[in-house]
């Protein structure tokens, strides 16, 4: 479904990713892991059109969308939920959730809208108890759930998740991680990247770990969980 | 009567007031949407009122048809602004933006004084100048239609960006346009549209007060420092505010001129927003009606 | 070693040109050595913005009004009381960096717009003042009969002659900037500049150098103004408007705010332009207008500093080409 080839992306003169290659195949949940400043939200944003690639490329359900903006990323299909969640923390979560499926809104496809409201309420049943409450006075695991949420209502082929158990507690952790379980079982590709490795490595099928903008290591996520160098490279030792 | 002399006051504010307040609504649409100040406002609204006299006088079209025109035309201008000016200093320092949208205001005032030369000129009153009397004060129709079409055009806003999708998309671009990018919403569009909204604001401001004010290429400035007062009175940021500062400072205006010097009220504008910026630059109006929440 | 050696280049260079100025008057005409006084008197205006925009990273829409506050000063007080232009001129220069630090004192609390606004309102109602004050300033006639500066018996009332005060006073203020961008607070500056919040935690005081800044360009605001009036000798309030203040930061902005040279160039070519022009005023305004904006689109750090920078690039890469075959 993804193919990133040889992606190379940076801001102003740091070269965060290198030559980045990375594939996700249909169905598949696969995380990227690393330490901080290793690349991985430089390689969503790269991919999901914030940020502008240097080199290489990347194919979506074999399409090219190398370097197109974020906007007309999310109508091919493919869907960030940012790093920090980055919702309109002074409109309600329905305004939010209204805003995630502008692409929708927009084209008064008002059926399909509601059919995803209704979808996502149902997977997070807590924001329709708070569906008129400004998301900034959410809490953490509610806006967390909000930030998926409002990605899930472009009905996304694949789901890219930006860092989410960051700043949460573990039990919230556990039941949104469930939940993307669920998504996954109903058929959405994630691709996911975490700092907390055995979380998402006990959540996906493969994984790829990144040390400063390369990615050093692939492979299925029960031998990557369960390997000595991978602890390694996150304490910064080199392979 | 002291009554009728304090209504007087009040509605000939209330009516200036409409105005300012329809020229800080385009200060704070633009400072929302790319927090800068567009210096060129003013102009916006000049050459409004200059293009309708020329479509109703020198192209001879009906008066309606002329006004609309002249909005029209404006309303382009401000597009053209926006993608010829704005949009390629999008990573600019402030400075720079600030001196860009100076030089356009210079380029279009004094392109408006060689369109129109120096004279000044008026449109005829909307719907005729005969005086009505409430309570021994005087309002002209052209004084109410002013402030029914100002509140006609604010309560519009707020159910535009209340409620319409378009309306939500803006306020979602303008409060983190890259987020709004990853729902689809071209941030960079939305922009556009506040310049485009925010220029036919000032054309409407410059067609309605034509009939009363002699107007010629360099009237913009006064208004422009006018209406940015009201803005900065109620927080560069908030439309309702814009609305409250345009009024009050109407009002201001109108009892200073009153009851010390007519030759006070073109100061009175600059006391205030010096005033506030240096004891309050928040706005005094800054949070009324706003859904300000901790993030 | 480089750095010593750039340094003597740099100060001989300054040498040659204030050398090649000082010969000016020999041999051009009267009209133009009234456009190089004008120019010189607008330099050491545009000295001390250039250091307040380009250093302290601020901006002031007002300064035609501080610098008609030190012309205004140096006129009344040599006019009414009849004391000694040449203390007048300084009593100028130092009424307007008070007023500038009393103006500075809550306006740099503002920043960008905010600060921008601030100034020009400020700027507006020191007009205000020198219009409607008619018992000190003469209202909008202004004031006349100013007295020439003299040395002795001489009386500086030849173009010529005024040319070499306001020389001496350009180097003099040339040196002060150089000293200030050279010194402890002008290093710290630049690094305010580039990120307040860091230089603020290696213990610059932001707020003092910022002030500092904004008072010492009011002095020389001040005292361009106090030399304007004694050789013009006559001033009104029409001189000291808006428009000469956004052409001051124009001045500025199209030379290069991060060199006071460069400034100082821009100031040169804006006022002979404007000079030039003053009969096709209207539409030189408009171009005026559209170059600030093309200025700030194409070349944002001035048109002396980026076309210094595509010289140097251009010098590098015929230098490469010129250089040591690879093995």
């Amino acid at each position: 479904m993804l193919k990133v080839e040889r992606l190379s992306a940076g801001y102003g003169h740091v070269a965060a990713l290198k030559e980045v290659d990375l594939q996700v195949k249909d169905g598949e949940i696969i995380t990227v892991i690393g330490a901080n400043g290793s690349g991985k939200s430089t390689l969503l944003k790269a991919i999901a059109g914030s940020l502008r690639p240097r080199g290489g490329c990347v194919i979506f359900n074999g399409k090219d969308i190398t370097g197109r903006p974020a906007d007309r990323v999310v109508a091919a299909g493919l869907c960030l939920v940012p790093e920090g969640r980055q919702l309109f923390g002074d409109m309600t979560v329905l305004e939010n959730l209204q805003m995630g499926g502008y692409l929708f809104l927009r084209r008064r496809r008002q059926s399909e809208f509601r059919a995803k409201l209704d979808f996502v309420y149902d997977l997070f049943p807590v924001l329709r108890d708070r569906t008129n409450q400004a998301a900034g006075t959410l809490s953490g695991g509610e806006q967390q759930m909000l930030a998926i949420a409002r990605a899930l209502m472009s009905d996304p082929k694949l789901l890219l998740l930006d860092e989410p158990s960051m700043g949460l507690a573990p039990m919230i952790i556990r039941d949104i991680f469930a939940a993307l379980r669920r998504l996954n079982d109903q058929g959405l590709t994630i691709l996911l990247v975490e700092q907390d490795a055995n979380i998402s490595l006990a959540l996906a099928d493969r994984g790829y770990v990144f040390q400063t903008g390369q990615n050093v290591m692939a492979g299925d996520a029960t031998d990557l969980l369960n390997d000595p160098a991978v602890k390694e490279i996150y304490f910064g030792k080199k392979i | 009567m002291l009554l009728s002399k304090v209504l007087q006051f009040v509605i000939t504010g209330v009516a200036n007031g409409a105005i300012y307040a329809l020229i800080a609504l385009g200060f704070t649409l633009i400072y929302n949407s790319r927090q800068i100040i567009n210096f060129a406002q003013g102009e916006f609204v000049v050459i409004g009122g200059m293009a309708a006299y020329t479509f109703y006088v020198t192209a001879h079209l009906p008066l309606p048809v002329a006004l609309l025109a002249a909005i029209l035309v404006v309303t382009l201008l401000g597009v053209a602004f926006e993608r010829f000016v704005i949009l390629p200093l999008k990573n600019a320092a402030s400075i720079s933006l600030i001196i860009a949208t100076i030089g356009m205001s210079i380029f279009l005032r004094t392109g408006a004084m060689l369109i129109w030369g120096k004279e000044a000129m008026t449109l005829p009153h909307f719907f005729g100048d005969k005086p009505w009397n409430i309570m021994g004060a005087t309002i002209l129709p052209q004084q109410i239609f002013i402030i029914a079409i100002t509140l006609v055009i604010v309560v519009g806003m707020q159910l535009f960006f209340r409620l319409t999708v378009t309306g939500k998309a803006m306020l979602a671009a303008s409060m983190n346009p890259e987020a709004a990018r990853l729902m689809g919403i071209r941030s960079e569009r939305m922009v556009m549209y506040s310049f485009a909204f925010s220029a036919a604001l000032g054309a409407v401001a410059g067609v309605s007060i034509a009939p009363l004010v002699m107007m010629s290429f360099g009237s913009g400035a006064a208004l422009g420092i006018k209406g940015f007062s009201a803005a900065i009175l109620g927080g560069l940021t908030n439309p309702l505010g814009a609305v409250l500062g345009g009024l009050s400072l109407g009002v201001i205006e109108s009892v200073g001129a009153g009851l010390i010097s007519s030759a006070f009220k073109e100061a009175i504008a600059l006391i205030v927003l010096l005033m506030v910026l240096l004891i309050k630059p928040s706005g005094v109006f800054g949070k009324i009606g706003t859904r300000r929440h901790a993030r | 070693m480089r750095a010593n050696r750039r340094r003597l280049v740099n100060w001989l260079g300054i040498v040659c040109g204030f050398g090649l100025l000082a010969s000016l008057p020999l041999f051009l005409n009267d009209f133009l050595m009234t456009i190089a006084v004008v120019i010189g008197i607008n330099v050491i205006i545009v000295f001390g913005l250039s250091l307040l925009m380009g250093y302290a990273g601020q901006i002031s829409l007002g300064h035609a009004g501080l610098y008609g506050l030190g012309a205004y000063t140096s006129a009344v007080m040599s006019t009414k009381l009849h004391l000694d232009p040449w203390l007048t001129i300084v009593a100028g220069a130092l009424l307007a960096g008070a007023a500038a630090y009393l103006i500075g004192l809550p306006a740099l609390r503002l920043r960008g717009h905010y600060l921008a606004m601030a100034t020009l309102g400020a700027g507006v109602i020191m007009q205000i003042m020198f219009v409607e004050l008619s018992g000190i300033t003469g209202g909008p006639a202004g004031i006349s009969s100013i007295p020439n500066l003299k040395i002795g018996h001489l009386i500086l009332d030849q173009t010529g002659a005024y040319f070499y005060v306001v020389l001496a006073a350009v180097a003099v203020s040339l040196w002060l900037s150089l000293n200030v961008v050279r010194s402890q607070k002008g290093r710290a500056l630049r690094a305010m500049h580039g990120n307040e919040l860091a230089a603020a935690s290696i213990g610059v005081d932001t707020a003092r150098a910022k002030l500092f800044i904004f008072t010492l360009s009011g002095v020389f605001a001040g005292l361009a103004g106090g030399l304007y009036a004694h050789y013009l000798t006559y001033i009104s309030p029409d001189s000291f408007g808006t428009s000469l203040s956004i052409l001051l930061v124009a001045m500025v902005v199209i030379g290069g705010s991060q060199s006071v040279v460069a400034a100082g160039l821009g100031a040169a070519l804006l006022t002979v332009i404007s000079e030039y022009f003053r009969t096709y005023q209207d539409w030189s305004l408009v171009f005026f207008g559209l170059s600030l904006v093309l200025v700030m689109i194409f070349a944002p750090r001035g048109l002396f500093v980026e076309t210094a920078a595509v010289a140097k690039r251009l010098v590098a890469r015929v230098v490469k080409r010129r250089g040591p075959v690879e093995s």
